[in-house]
């Protein structure tokens, strides 16, 4: 197998891809090593963005996924009609900003950031999968612990947590 | 003749109160809690004339802000305590939530903007929703939320109180057993209970297939969405018989 050939193939699973391809998923299939699978699609990547056409290779959670570009966002639009999920709430946004940040994190300490109730918040991002349980604190009543998903990534773009935006210091 | 009303929103006190501090250009480390707590106060006024529900949250936050500002009010000790300590200022709580929270509500901004980008990129299978599906059920391993639906449906009437006698549920309960042992591919709830049962039957039958499904010993299965309920022997025999007895 030649090193084309290689690529040609990883180009073949992006697309058939349902959830990001991950180098190592990649590396299992091709019988080749991890990191000669993340050369290949770093390669891709590199290639498809030269090109400038419809598509992208976007790194994203820990894989790599086939996107459309998004200056062509508006055309992708007309054919598929207005997204069926809209944006998140302010509310759930901010309560999903404390988790990815501070999480794994109880309930309860998310409402002390936040000075307000936050359930049907909590409830709505579990429900879209963008927040996940993970576990219990250990202590008085084992509160359930909650932390950012591999969709919280996808959704927003990021390769892992480190990518997100640093959290302002504490000036006044 | 029409008007609107622009109602600011905000997603809890201390929302509120940093757009107070902005609004009036305060130094948040010396937030002048007396005029503060009055602008807080005719907020949560004109909500209320507006009849708009207010969260308990923002009330919780007026009797504090309203015991920062008793506090405030006693001479502030300038000797230090026992303990060495500084007393503290009664602000100093308030203040440093204020600062956690802000951190939070400031990177909402390229949190959004992120999502926004994210959204422009179509990745693989975004099709359009198409009409909504019926969500196909589970016609096996039904729970007894189901059953009791079903059993629901028979009792039409609003439920009154019937005395039961133990006795009678130990002897259904052998009755409901044995019935299912007869019909190996299973009977449905419906002819368990034949036709026109009274209502002690009634209640009492299911009572018994409760305990039945609680004790395993029976297995009900569904041909097809809201379909029959039928009943069939389970595995029960060996689970009430766990030598652990916590079954």
């Amino acid at each position: 197998m030649t090193f084309d050939e290689a690529k040609a193939i990883v180009e073949a699973l992006l697309l058939a891809s349902p959830t990001p391809l991950s180098p190592q998923r990649a590396a299992e299939i091709l019988e080749i090593t991890e990191g000669q699978a993340r050369e290949l699609l770093q390669s891709l990547q590199r290639e498809y963005r030269a090109k400038e056409g419809g598509l992208e290779i976007q790194a994203v959670a820990s894989g790599f996924q086939l996107v459309t570009d998004p200056r062509w966002a508006l055309y992708v639009e007309k054919l598929l009609g207005p997204p069926g999920v809209s944006g998140l709430s302010h509310a759930a946004l901010e309560t999903l900003a404390v988790v990815a940040y501070r999480g794994p994190i109880t309930r309860a300490e998310v409402e002390a950031i936040r000075g307000v109730r936050s359930e049907r918040a909590l409830a709505t991002l579990l429900e879209r999968k963008l927040v996940r349980e993970a576990g219990r604190r250990e202590g008085p009543g084992r509160p359930i612990l909650y932390a950012t998903t591999e969709d919280f990534l996808r959704y927003f773009g990021l390769r892992s947590r480190d990518d997100l935006p640093p959290l302002p210091e504490k000036v006044p | 003749m029409s008007y609107t009303v622009k109602v600011e929103v905000f997603e809890g006190p201390l929302d509120l109160l940093l757009h107070l501090i902005e609004k009036n250009r305060i130094n948040i480390y010396d937030i002048p809690i007396a005029e503060i707590s009055q602008q807080y106060l005719d907020y949560l006024t004109t909500w209320r004339e507006f009849n708009i529900d207010l969260a308990s949250e923002f009330l919780v936050m007026a009797a504090t802000l309203m015991e920062i500002k008793t506090r405030a009010l006693f001479p502030r000790r300038v000797a230090v305590t026992p303990e060495g300590e500084e007393e503290a200022d009664p602000r100093a709580e308030l203040v440093e939530r204020l600062l956690e929270y802000r951190r939070y509500k400031e990177v909402l901004t390229s949190l959004q903007e992120l999502e926004r980008q994210q959204a422009l990129r179509y990745p693989r299978g975004s099709f359009p929703e198409t009409a909504p599906t019926i969500p196909i059920l589970p016609t096996e391993g039904l729970s007894v939320d189901d059953l009791f639906r079903a059993f629901l449906a028979l009792v039409e009437e609003p439920v009154r109180e019937i005395e039961l006698e133990e006795k009678s549920l130990q002897e259904r309960l052998r009755e409901v057993l044995w019935f299912v042992t007869r019909h190996s591919e299973g009977i449905s709830f419906r002819r368990l209970l034949g036709p026109r049962p009274s209502r002690p039957d009634l209640i009492l039958t299911f009572l018994a297939v409760l305990e039945l499904l609680r004790q395993r010993k029976l297995l009900l299965r569904q041909e097809r969405p809201f379909g029959e309920i039928y009943l069939s022997l389970g595995d029960g025999g060996k689970t009430w018989h766990d030598p652990s007895g916590t079954r």
